[in-house]
């Protein structure tokens, strides 16, 4: 029997993943089998989820002191800023009244007032030549950012977990088997657990398109994106059936997700070419690009 | 700061780093989403505070390990996808096709704040402000920034690592306590 602090510490492993494969194992068979020991354990879940959340509450109230003292911080660099401008019109001011005073003495009003049209002339289409190379630019750089986020924006809107259509019947009591254990954890969203079990299945079956394409789905949801492309890369060439246009279309998406624009627009115009699943949302990921 | 710099120190704790990240980006955040998405300044206040929640606990929970894209791409995601709930929430027009609207993903913009909580975590959570800064401190380094007991003894000047150990556990009983007091056992499997 486990003494109090005992089990609460194993509770902390639990939820910190510090248990091994087994010993995880067989805490969850536990909480199926034991109900005083699944009964503490929803205790200890309440009481920590009450600890993360009056945490948040607290790192929430910093969040707003920092936006204040940023205020006020950027109020007096203001205040600074207003005097510094103040101080060196004055300056401006009194050179300036000096200069005038001197070719006053010097030129003829005329000259004076020639000479000054010119000066402003020349600045003023110097600024102008400036501004509009500045603009250009910031336009540019303002469109690409908006692509990327626009990108980025259709990913999240078209990203959703791929249904498990190997082990349909994967929910209930945790499977021994390890694919089907993977794919398990793979229904309860468990994408970490998942893709631990299969990268070991991988290796030790590199031909199984499915454990491949499964693998390819958890890597994604845990945001391994590069992870994900290399294997649905892979196995786009080999044209399984099955996965061929989910391939594709993932493929496409995880584009979005790096940014890699014009690949993924690529990945959605083939996809436009025949009719599949992906056919429509592909081509109105198209559209609203071409906007 | 090079991104994995970023994620790395924002794991241990750096406040700094934390709050520099989050003053940085909050203006470019605001303006962007104020002209393109049409909520009032101080809602996509709200929301920019919870997607730098989101973020950091996805960084702390260990879901994010490594950035594919930039960190200020990363956490304006967030945000949008936020923003998309929320619009939702006010029953608003959202661009979104039919087949997507039940299965936009949460995945990476969990606040636990926002979450549903039952009686026993809403107990707790106001049960917390009686406990004292000292367990207060303990546990929030504990389960919410997910320190380990030895780094924990070093900053909270422990004797060692057994005697935080046990400070921690005396906390989190007097906690349980507490919740016992108020809530039978039996009560508390159907909440």
């Amino acid at each position: 029997m486990l003494e109090n602090e005992q089990i609460n510490e194993y509770f902390d492993r639990y939820i910190r993943n510090e248990l091994t494969d087994n010993e995880r194992v067989e805490f969850e068979n536990r909480l199926i089998s034991d109900e005083t020991f699944g009964l503490d354990f929803k205790l200890y879940s309440d009481i920590v989820m009450g600890i993360k959340i009056a945490s948040e509450d607290k790192l929430r109230e910093k969040l707003t002191e920092w936006d204040e003292q940023n205020k006020s911080n950027i109020k007096g660099k203001t205040v600074l800023r207003v005097m510094y401008l103040a101080a060196a019109a004055i300056i401006v001011l009194v050179i300036g009244v000096a200069i005038v005073f001197k070719f006053q003495q010097k030129q003829t009003h005329d000259d004076i007032i020639a000479a000054n049209e010119k000066i402003i002339d020349k600045d003023s289409s110097l600024y102008k030549d400036k501004q509009s190379e500045k603009i250009t630019e910031e336009q540019k750089q303002q469109n690409a950012n908006e692509e990327k986020l626009l990108a980025l924006n259709l990913y999240d809107q078209n990203y959703k977990q791929y249904p498990n259509k190997v082990f349909p019947k994967s929910r209930g009591e945790i499977p021994s088997d390890s694919f089907a254990r993977a794919m398990y954890y793979y229904d309860q969203q468990e994408y970490k657990l998942s893709q631990e079990l299969l990268l070991q299945l991988n290796l030790s079956d590199p031909e199984n398109i499915d454990i491949s394409y499964y693998l390819a789905m958890t890597e994604m949801a845990i945001g391994h994106f590069n992870n994900a492309l290399k294997i649905l890369l892979e196995l786009e060439k080999l044209k399984p059936v099955k996965y061929y246009h989910a391939c594709m279309w993932y493929i496409g998406l995880l584009y979005l997700q790096l940014e890699k624009i014009d690949l993924a627009k690529t990945q959605f115009e083939k996809l436009i070419e025949s009719k599949n699943p992906y056919s429509i949302a592909s081509e109105n990921i198209l559209k609203l690009f071409n906007k | 700061m090079n991104p994995q710099k970023l994620l790395e120190e924002i794991k241990i704790g750096n406040e700094k780093v934390f709050k520099e990240f989050y003053l940085e980006n909050r203006n470019a955040f605001i303006t962007y989403t104020h002209n393109k998405y049409s909520l009032d300044k101080e809602v996509l206040m709200e929301i920019y505070q919870d997607a730098i929640l989101a973020f950091r606990n996805n960084i702390i929970e260990g879901r994010l390990t490594v950035f594919t894209c930039k960190p200020k791409t990363y956490l304006f995601e967030i945000g949008i996808h936020l923003i998309g709930k929320e619009l939702r929430k006010r029953k608003l027009e959202v661009r979104m096709p039919e087949h997507l609207e039940y299965t936009y993903a949460d995945k990476d913009a969990n606040v636990v704040s926002k979450m549903e909580m039952n009686e026993t975590v809403q107990f707790v959570r106001d049960e917390l402000k009686r406990l004292g800064d000292k367990c207060f401190k303990l546990l929030y380094a504990f389960y919410f920034e997910k320190k380990s007991m030895e780094i924990i003894a070093k900053e909270m000047d422990y004797v060692n690592i057994d005697s935080a150990k046990s400070s921690k556990y005396n906390c989190f009983q007097k906690l349980k306590d507490s919740v016992l007091k108020n809530f039978s056992k039996m009560n508390l499997q159907s909440i």
